[in-house]
Order: C-alpha cells, then sequence, then structure tokens
C-alpha cells in the first residue's frame, strides 16, 4: 500500500479537519512509524522520533508542537533527507515526501529541495551563504522555479518578496551579505529564499521564534494566504500553542520523541485527550481571561532520550498516572477523528 | 480615584503608594557607531529623554520591539551604563552623583537576572560557589554560616540541594536559572532588573519562574523592573506596563488598562499581534507594515508616524503631547484611542 502522493478520499481520521468544502487534498507528507536513532560514541541507541505518524496535504498547516527536545527539529529535518546525512542516525518505519521514499532512499529529496519542497531553518543563517549578496541567492532560488527573466523582473519580484516578509527597503537588503544584517532580518530572508521557488510543501522549523510579534504576525499572515491561494502545505514547527491555534488546521503534539495527541485546533483546545497537552495548554498565562495568582505548571521536565521513562513517557509528571501507565506503552489511538497516546484517554474524554 | 486598587488575580497596589524606589529623571543614552564610510560617524539614540518612577514592592515591565530600548533603560536604571544625560535617583539619591565607593555598596540592593543563565554563570564554578560568592566577597560569610546561607537560598529558588555540587552545564534551563535567581537575591537587594529572564524558557518551565518571582516578590518585597518580549507573561507578571518605541516611553499605565484599553495606536498594534491560544478567539488585527526605523534616524514629529495606521501631517511636523490620566496613564499620541485627560 502506498502511503502518500497519490490523491486521496477524505481518510476518517482527517474527516474533522477545518477545510470541509476542501478539493480531494493530495497527501504531500505521509509519515507512518517514522522512527529515528542515534548512536553514541560509546554504541548506545538513542531514540530521538519514536513511531511518528501523521501527515500534511496541499493547503493545510500542521502544526508540530511540543517542549525543547521533543524531537521536532529532528523530525523535519529527516523528513528533509539531513539527519540521515550523519552516520551516526538510523531512520526506520515509513515516510513519505511528495510520494517518494525518504527512508530507503533518502537522496531524493535532494532533487526536491528549492523546487517543490523547502525548508526554514530554526538556526538563522544555516542556509545562506556568507559571501554571495542576499540578491545572488534569492535570484538561484526564484530561477530554479521561474527560469531565468531580465534582471530589472527578478529584482522587482525579489523586492517584492522581501516587502512580504516586513523588509521594507528590499532594493538595497538585495545588495548587502547576510552578515551585514541582524538575526531577524537574516531569518526573514531565509523565509524569502523558501518561498521564492513556489513550494509545494514548506517545512518551517520555529520561523518565526526569534522575530518581533508585529513581524511574526506579517509573515504567517503571508504563509496563511499562500495556503489558502497557492495550496501549499506546511508542516510548521512551534512551540508557541498560541501559533497553532490561529493557523493550524491540525496539530501534532510530541513528547519525549512520540506523537501523544493529534488533532483539529478547535477540539483540541476544547477538550484534550492526553493530560500533556492539557498541562501544556493551561502554563501559558492568559491574554484575554482573568490572570490567576499563580500559573499553573507541569511539575519537572522533558526527559532526555537517554533516560527516557518506562511505559508512557509522561507518567512521572502526569497527574492522572496510574500503575498501568508506568508498565506499558500507550499506542497511538484513534478517538473519532482525532488521536491520543494515553491510557486514559478514554476516561478523560468524559 | 482611591490611591489603591484592587485587581484580579492578586491584591496589587496600581498607584504608587510612597516615593519611588527608582527615579529616572530626563534619561538618555547615546552610541556612536561607524557610518558607511572609512571615518564616518553616526549618533544613535537609544534612549531618548525618559522619566518614570519606580515604586517599591512593584513590578514595571517594559516591552516594545527588538532595539526599541528596553535593555539600555534597564542598564541605566542601575547605571551599569553612563547616561549621556539626565539623572537616576535611587532610594532618593542621585546614583550618578554617586563616588564609584558609594556606587559599589550601592549596587549590592541591585541585582540582574539575563536571559540565558548558562551564559552568565561560571561555567568552573560549582552552583553553590555561584551563589555563595556574593556572600562571601561582601558579606564575609565562612564555614557552616556560609553553607547554611548557601542552603537556604536554594530551598527559596526552589533548587534541590542535592544539585548544590554540580557545574552549571549539568542543570536545565530552568535549574540553571534558579541558580541566577538564587545569586541575585543573596545579598537582599531591593531591586531585581529581570532582561528577558523567562524568554527562552519553555512554557512549562517558564511558568514555575515566573511564580517563583511573584512569590519571591510578596516574601522580599522586591521592585522588579521586568524586561520581556512575551506579552502573556508580562499581563501576567507586572503591575505597570511601559511601551518602548524608539527609545522612548510611548505609553505607560495599570497593566489592565495597557491591556484591555490601550491608548497609543503602537500598544494597539503591538498588543493585536500577539497569537491568542484560543482558536475561537476573533479579534481585530492591526497589522503594522514593515519594521522598526534605525535609531541613528528618528522620525520627525511622532516617531511612529511612518507605521502609524493613523497618522496625519501634524504627526510628520509636531512632536505629541505627553497626556497623563489620574490613574497614571501617560500617552504621547496626537490621537489617543482612549480618552486620556491631559
Ligand atoms: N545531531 C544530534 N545528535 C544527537 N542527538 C541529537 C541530535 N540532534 C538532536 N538530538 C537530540 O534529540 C532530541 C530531540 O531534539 P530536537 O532538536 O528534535 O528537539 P526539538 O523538539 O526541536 O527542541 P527545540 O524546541 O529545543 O528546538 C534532543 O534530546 C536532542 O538532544
Ligand atoms: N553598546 C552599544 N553600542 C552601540 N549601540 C548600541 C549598544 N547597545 C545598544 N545599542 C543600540 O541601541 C538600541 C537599543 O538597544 P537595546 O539593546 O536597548 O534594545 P532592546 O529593546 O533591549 O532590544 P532587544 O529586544 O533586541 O533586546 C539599538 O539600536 C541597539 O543597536
Ligand atoms: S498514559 Fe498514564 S501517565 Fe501517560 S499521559 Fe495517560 S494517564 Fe498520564
Ligand atoms: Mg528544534
Ligand atoms: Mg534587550
Amino acid at each position: 500500500m502506498s502511503i502518500g502522493s497519490s490523491p486521496t478520499t477524505e481518510p476518517p481520521a482527517l474527516a474533522a479537519a477545518s477545510h470541509e468544502e476542501a478539493p480531494t487534498r493530495e497527501t504531500l507528507l505521509a509519515l507512518d512509524g517514522m522512527t529515528v536513532t542515534f548512536r553514541t560514541p560509546a554504541g548506545d541507541r538513542l531514540p530521538l522520533v519514536r513511531e511518528a505518524s501523521f501527515q500534511v496535504r496541499s493547503g493545510e498547516i500542521v502544526c508540530l508542537v511540543g517542549e525543547s527536545g521533543s524531537g521536532k527539529s529532528v523530525t523535519a529535518r529527516t523528513v528533509m533527507g539531513l539527519t540521515q546525512r550523519d552516520p551516526a542516525m538510523a531512520v526506520g518505519g515509513r515516510a513519505e515526501v511528495l510520494g517518494h521514499d525518504i527512508v530507503s532512499d533518502p537522496s531524493v529529496t535532494a532533487g526536491l529541495r528549492g523546487r517543490d519542497l523547502a525548508m526554514v531553518f530554526q538556526e538563522p543563517m544555516s542556509s545562506l551563504d556568507p559571501v554571495c549578496t542576499v540578491g545572488t541567492q534569492l535570484t538561484e532560488a526564484l530561477r530554479r522555479r521561474h527560469g531565468k527573466a531580465s534582471r530589472q523582473a527578478e529584482r522587482s519580484r525579489l523586492a517584492e518578496l522581501l516587502a512580504e516578509v516586513g523588509i521594507v527597503d528590499g532594493r538595497r537588503v538585495l545588495d548587502t551579505y547576510p552578515h551585514q544584517l541582524s538575526g531577524g532580518m537574516c531569518q526573514r530572508v531565509m523565509i524569502a529564499q523558501a518561498l521564492a521557488c513556489a513550494p509545494r510543501l514548506l517545512i518551517a522549523d520555529e520561523p518565526t521564534t526569534a522575530l518581533d510579534v508585529t513581524i511574526q504576525a506579517q509573515i504567517l499572515e503571508l504563509v496563511d494566504r499562500l495556503r489558502t491561494e497557492e495550496q501549499m502545505a506546511v508542516l510548521l514547527v512551534t512551540h508557541d500553542m498560541a501559533v497553532a491555534a490561529e493557523l493550524a488546521d491540525r496539530v501534532v503534539v510530541m513528547y519525549a520523541g512520540r506523537v501523544v495527541e493529534d488533532a483539529a485546533p478547535v477540539a483540541l483546545f476544547d477538550q484534550q485527550l492526553h493530560p500533556y497537552t492539557s498541562g501544556l495548554l493551561r502554563c501559558i498565562p492568559p491574554m484575554v481571561d482573568e490572570r490567576p495568582a499563580r500559573l499553573v505548571t507541569i511539575p519537572g521536565g522533558v526527559p532526555s532520550p537517554a533516560a527516557l521513562p518506562t511505559g508512557c513517557s509522561f507518567h512521572p509528571r502526569c497527574p492522572h498516572s496510574v500503575d498501568l501507565c508506568a508498565d506499558r506503552v500507550p499506542e497511538l489511538a484513534d478517538h473519532g477523528g482525532r488521536r491520543s497516546a494515553c491510557w486514559r484517554a478514554e476516561e478523560l474524554s468524559r | 480615584m482611591s490611591t489603591t486598587t484592587t485587581v484580579p488575580g492578586g491584591d496589587r497596589a496600581v498607584r504608587p503608594p510612597t516615593a519611588p524606589l527608582v527615579r529616572l529623571d530626563h534619561v538618555s543614552k547615546h552610541f556612536t557607531t561607524k557610518g558607511a564610510g572609512l571615518f564616518s560617524r553616526r549618533t544613535l539614540t537609544a534612549v531618548d529623554d525618559v522619566s518614570l518612577d519606580l515604586p517599591p514592592a512593584h513590578t514595571f515591565a517594559l516591552v516594545g520591539e527588538s532595539g526599541s530600548g528596553k535593555s539600555t533603560l534597564g542598564r541605566l536604571a542601575l547605571r551599569l551604563t553612563e547616561p549621556s544625560s539626565g539623572r537616576v535617583h535611587f532610594e532618593g539619591r542621585d546614583l550618578t552623583a554617586m563616588s564609584p565607593r558609594q556606587l559599589r555598596r550601592t549596587r549590592q540592593q541591585m541585582q540582574v537576572v539575563f536571559q540565558d543563565p548558562l551564559g552568565s554563570l561560571d561555567p568552573r564554578m560549582s552552583v553553590a560557589d555561584i551563589v555563595a560568592e556574593p556572600l562571601r566577597v561582601h558579606r564575609g560569610l565562612r564555614g557552616s554560616e556560609l553553607d547554611d546561607r548557601v542552603a537556604a537560598l536554594f530551598e527559596q529558588v526552589g533548587l534541590d540541594t542535592s544539585r548544590m555540587r554540580q557545574r552549571p552545564k549539568a542543570l536545565s534551563g530552568g535549574q540553571r536559572q534558579r541558580v541566577g535567581i538564587a545569586r541575585a537575591i543573596a545579598l537582599e537587594p531591593r531591586l531585581l532588573l529581570a532582561d528577558e529572564a523567562v524568554s527562552a524558557l519553555d512554557v512549562s518551565v517558564q511558568a514555575q519562574i515566573t511564580n517563583l518571582l511573584a512569590e519571591l516578590r510578596e516574601r522580599l518585597g522586591l521592585t522588579y523592573l521586568f524586561i520581556a518580549h512575551g506579552l502573556p507573561v508580562v499581563r501576567q507578571i507586572a503591575d505597570t506596563v511601559g511601551v518602548m518605541y524608539l527609545g522612548r516611553v510611548v505609553e505607560q499605565g495599570p497593566v489592565d488598562e495597557i491591556f484591555s484599553a490601550p491608548a497609543h495606536p503602537y500598544t494597539k498594534a503591538l498588543i493585536s499581534a500577539q497569537p491568542v491560544a484560543d482558536p475561537t478567539y476573533r479579534r481585530e488585527r492591526v497589522l503594522l507594515q514593515g519594521e522598526i526605523p534605525s535609531a541613528t534616524a528618528i522620525p520627525s514629529g511622532c516617531r511612529f508616524r511612518t507605521r502609524c495606521p493613523i497618522a496625519t501631517a501634524t504627526c510628520a511636523e509636531v512632536a505629541p503631547p505627553r497626556l497623563v490620566s489620574s490613574t497614571g496613564h501617560v500617552v504621547e499620541c496626537h490621537y489617543p484611542l482612549e480618552e486620556v485627560v491631559a
């Protein structure tokens, strides 16, 4: 069975997605039990991503959320075929990107990158070449998709693109080198570079975390528009639940390398079927409602892949854990159009 | 209105009841930077003629976009940066006129917690030694007296004393931030500058540290100058909010007024740009165009007018008046969105 690429009718797990009038959507990213392990110099195998399963379809924004160290970036980089360059990393399970199996042949991503597939990285600078001007690099990205045009036309298209990511003096910025720009500016140039090739699938790892909320709002609005108008598919990695609330068609919550919950935002924020998701939402200070005297917190911190708790990885921090939780790993199970990996999901939903 | 008002979520004094702990009096800071040419110099205005009071046992938060001058203003308030002009008073005494000796003594009353705990803690020292250092240097504590005090500080910030011998690197981000806070409160300061102290932390850890700061403020009567990008955490912890734009505090007031009825168009835009963790929440979003202009070329008239959605010709020519309400709400705008009586 192919897990991706072919136009699909609404699979039951996705029926609750928010775009109901949507035409048949193409599955552009499909993970099915994808696993990433890292072999330490001492020979231990650390599970960084454990059996991740979710899909991203055209015209859809899927937000991958979770705290630091939960495996979001490793997931994103594996999809791009980048993790696999490290000989200490091993990828298993199934993963298809734009219809290509990237587990058996990660090199196919090289041919897709910069055309149908683009990525914005978490670290600014990591995809910019320090010795080329911003203009040269963006022109290259533009030509990969649209071919060569007149210099005049290319420059005005690029200035337009820079304006869309909040850079008003785009023509000046085209003639600068990355090191002459601030971190926030580089981040936006990287976003413009990723969008210059009009990708069908965009993987964006914390694209706006380093930016001011005013600039973030401009960029998220642009991504939202490209999703709606160009049917761009987006995997947006973020630790910010509020960003997911505003933008996502689906929210995938990761904890300690596993997907623990997956649901449409309205359903998810209304009722959580995993105690970790509840914890994440409750510790955010409210922007509108009355302030609590003290914030709710989740005790402790995210475990390291080298010292994962037995059973459900969340059990030492979980207010609902029972004996079973420490013994056996809960499966990511379907609960009427949404998924949760918690032994007590049924009870919690009542 | 009465001098104090209670707000939901705790009874925090909204109006300064007594003399300010810190008073900034027309403080400015200019930097000279390299221009485009080899010998060209340009003057950058990081803080532009700011006057404000920090009442004791109060949390004053500074918000604003990157480069608006928040950190510089924070450093000026502790005289960690020399003002180009203006005066800074601490407990009524002029910090800017103090001898280095007096300043050193007064500094013990003012401490800082930074964003990156790892960058600000000595990697070779154990965390117990890091917390003990100011007590040894300034208080001359030794032996069991010192150990007891350090253990008490660990307890106060919720750090397990079994971690005392560990290096900062072995600790999580939240634990390191607790070490930074323990060290900062070791000398029982009156003022704590928290510059993005919770900004880099995960939400669950951010909530833990925010609670800790609120608890310490109540227990020790601390005054905070709290700098943060994130508006939700500011709404949670602040009594008063100052909104900075290109070196000036363009709006300032009680936290609830700032968030529910912002009077400056910039404040309104900033708040409306903040995502809200509720997918059913609908708001009128004011999208600002472009970014904050360079601090070397501050626009004439109102400095916000190049991005302001309601700017007129007047805004380009005349600097806006400073309007002050009876609740202590201050706004610098020709066309404030909310009524503020001059
Ligand atoms: N190249 C690598 N070698 C070894 N371990 C790694 C490598 N990259 C990541 N890890 C580990 O994998 C786990 C997941 O890391 P990842 O970067 O995916 O987290 P994340 O969810 O993106 O967190 P953050 O929000 O901090 O970016 C972490 O424990 C991390 O230390
Ligand atoms: N030592 C310095 N030399 C030259 N310019 C400086 C110096 N320190 C700050 N500036 C400039 O002063 C202005 C205000 O900077 P400041 O760091 O106070 O802003 P901020 O509001 O804290 O920004 P951020 O949110 O990025 O921390 C900026 O234009 C900055 O580039
Ligand atoms: S499986 Fe058990 S420990 Fe894990 S989240 Fe559910 S109740 Fe908590
Ligand atoms: Mg990451
Ligand atoms: Mg700063």
